[in-house]
């Protein structure tokens, strides 16, 4: 895989994100993955995924307000950059090829 | 009725911790029911936590005073602290925020849906699970050196027959 590809994850972390505006941070991404995609994600493969996708400049983050259930620790907010959309249009289109001609076999013509 | 017969009925409950935060900052009030007898040295008690438009159940496991006092005291219903302290000693750039979710997936989800002791076990899965993420990438390559440690192995065993 090279650099600037995306991983099957890190395409479904991507999305996560965009479908989040302003409230996307580890938890309510693993949230979204988990009721969207319907796969099972960990917290550490959630963040571990996160500093993949921000060394790569796919993604930037900062820092929110700590909240009392969050044990006084603040939340880091994700956002995607335009790197990291030109990356995920690329990977979506070469799935959307591949699929091209099998969609009765795989069922992508829901 | 004699002291040591007398069972004794928990009304109400101070909850301690970040969970007395939520609750008040929500508008919600905490309350619990149990009866215990004199004698027992613990028992499981629920305590409902009524909302608005919700209600949530905890489960715990509470020490029953000997002295006769139906007061519950301090309830530990906190997060295992070793668990987060092997979390701490994550090698991550975001380990805070990833400690920060594991709470507040404790205190949100876990504990209201499934009880203190299963979301006790969650948490300490998302420590394991954290780990062997961290650990996956070099155990993979120890793994990899030891397999093509075997493969010059067998080149060798058959180029010096």
């Amino acid at each position: 895989m090279t650099r600037d590809s995306l991983g099957g994850f890190e395409q479904l972390i991507l999305l996560a994100i965009l479908r989040l505006p302003d409230e996307a941070y580890g938890l309510r991404i693993q949230e979204e993955i988990e009721e969207r995609a319907h796969r099972t994600a960990s917290l550490g493969m959630v963040y571990t995924a996160l500093e993949r996708l921000e060394q790569k400049k796919f993604v930037s983050s900062w820092s929110g307000g700590a909240t009392s259930e969050r044990g006084g620790r603040s939340k880091r907010f994700f956002k995607v950059e335009a790197a990291g959309i030109r990356a995920l249009q690329k990977s979506l289109a070469a799935t959307k090829r591949m699929a091209a001609g099998v969609e009765a076999l795989v069922g992508g013509s829901r | 009725m004699s002291k040591r017969g007398r069972k004794y009925e928990l009304r109400s409950i101070i909850i301690t911790h970040y969970l007395d935060d939520h609750l008040r900052s929500s508008g919600r009030h905490a309350f619990m029911a149990g009866d215990f007898g004199t004698g027992k040295t613990q028992a499981f008690a629920t305590i409902f936590v009524e909302g608005k438009s919700d209600q949530f159940l905890f489960e715990s496991l509470l020490k029953v005073p000997h002295h006769g006092s139906a007061r519950a005291g301090n309830m530990v219903l906190g997060p295992p602290k070793l668990a987060e302290f092997f979390l701490l000693l994550l090698p991550m750039k975001y380990r805070e925020e990833l400690i920060g979710c594991a709470e507040e997936e404790y205190w949100t989800r876990s504990l209201p849906r499934l009880g203190a002791r299963r979301a006790r076990v969650i948490f300490w899965t998302q420590m394991i699970h954290a780990w062997l993420i961290f650990l996956a990438r070099p155990l993979a390559g120890i793994a990899g050196l030891a397999w093509m440690g075997k493969v010059v192995d067998v080149l060798l065993a058959r180029f010096l027959k």
